[in-house]
């Protein structure tokens, strides 16, 4: 029975290690400032990563709605002031509702008690805008290593990372 | 309650201040996340460069956004810097079209984050006046504050100003749908009124949520 479950974990974590190396982590941009969000998608796109870009909160959360636990993106990089639904509001329901994808906010917002209210909400990252595209990198890798591990977790019935 | 009256206008005094630094700092990023986006583009293009090249037109519409950007900051400082004057001296002299469109520009996102929209109905020919133009501004954001807190998304606020018998009018008014819950505004009408009296200004409130200020005309310094 431990046997199974090693081998188990071991199947997870090679399958983990073969999708890290995809080249197609997916990301879903969302902020209102259509410039921004359309040429930071060109440089993570220019990174091999799959990204799409909505330009508020309720578009986020209709793009999330209704697709398959496979589509979903790894790591979604959200503005924090946006008109009609704010970041956070958008965070709470992702946490909700997809809770599987990982969020970083990208703001030019510098309030801590935001930060601290995504914190406690679940927020993966929260940087602040100007953001290096190294720095943005690294942390969606991060985000996509974390959430396999999460993945791998929930198989083998192991939630210690949750 | 002299002594009170001093402390709750310092308090919105310095609320509206905070308020206008946050805001302003916020697009300041923004517009440099940007610049820092169109530019770190051109960067790839060159180091990275492969199948993702782009044709001249393109890199050109990238310059031209930097460009943009670079514009947009810099009328944002302007503003941000001439309001940071007008508290240089407790009266001075000044347009009030001026003022208020320093402020409309420095308070226009706080309304597009509530998708409330802010149109500026600015009179001609209205003289310089003598008086204290932060003042005047505090007491317009306070009325902005209010109507952005009691109006729902997709409302109107228009800010206008008129020459009117011997003062300037600066009105204030709503147009949309009243908010569910309306929260408070940041000060209150006694307030307002006190500090509009002691620039000799009045206030007058109309049942559909306008207000106008009036101020009366007062030689500049100079003049």
């Amino acid at each position: 029975m431990a046997a199974t479950r090693v081998h188990q974990r071991l199947a997870e974590r090679r399958q983990s290690e073969s999708v890290s190396t995809r080249k197609d982590i997916k990301v879903l941009l969302v902020d209102d400032e259509q410039a921004f969000v359309d040429t930071l998608a060109m440089r993570l796109r220019m990174r091999n990563l799959e990204v799409d870009t909505v330009y508020d909160g309720s578009q986020a959360l209709a793009f999330l709605m209704d697709l398959p636990v496979e589509d979903e993106p790894d790591a979604m990089v959200l503005d924090l002031k946006m008109p009609d639904m704010s970041g956070l509001e958008v965070l709470r329901r992702v946490k909700k509702y997809y809770p599987r994808v990982e969020v970083i906010m990208l703001t030019g917002h510098g309030s801590d008690s935001d930060a601290d209210e995504a914190q406690r909400v679940g927020v993966f990252d929260f940087l602040k805008k100007p953001v290096d595209i190294d720095t943005l990198m690294g942390r969606i890798r991060e985000a996509h290593r974390v959430k396999l591990e999460k993945a791998a977790a929930r198989v083998s019935g192991d939630d210690s990372t949750t | 309650m002299e002594q009170n009256r001093e402390k709750d206008l310092r308090v919105a005094q310095t609320t509206f201040v905070g308020r206008i630094i946050a805001s302003f700092t916020h697009e300041l990023r923004n517009y440099l996340a940007i610049i820092g986006e169109s530019a770190g583009l051109q960067q790839d293009m060159i180091s990275l460069g492969g199948k993702s090249k782009l044709d001249a037109s393109e890199y050109l519409k990238f310059l031209k956004d930097i460009e943009a950007e670079v514009r947009r900051a810099l009328k944002l400082i302007t503003y941000l810097n001439r309001y940071a004057h007008r508290m240089d001296f407790e009266t001075s002299d000044f347009s009030v079209n001026e003022a208020m469109e320093e402020l409309a520009a420095l308070v226009s996102r706080l309304a597009y984050l509530k998708k409330i929209s802010l149109e500026r109905e600015f009179g001609p020919d209205i003289p310089i006046i003598h008086t204290s133009p932060a003042l005047i501004q505090l007491v317009v954001y306070c009325l902005f504050d209010q109507m952005l807190k009691s109006m729902s998304r997709n409302s109107t606020i228009t800010l206008k100003t008129e020459a009117v018998s011997g003062a300037v009018a600066i009105s204030l008014t709503p147009r949309g749908t009243p908010a569910e819950a309306a929260e408070e505004g940041m000060c209150s009408g006694t307030e307002l009124e006190q500090v509009l009296q002691s620039i000799g200004g009045t206030m007058t409130r109309q049942s559909d949520g306008a207000a106008t200020v009036q101020l009366p005309f007062t030689k500049p310094a100079g003049g």
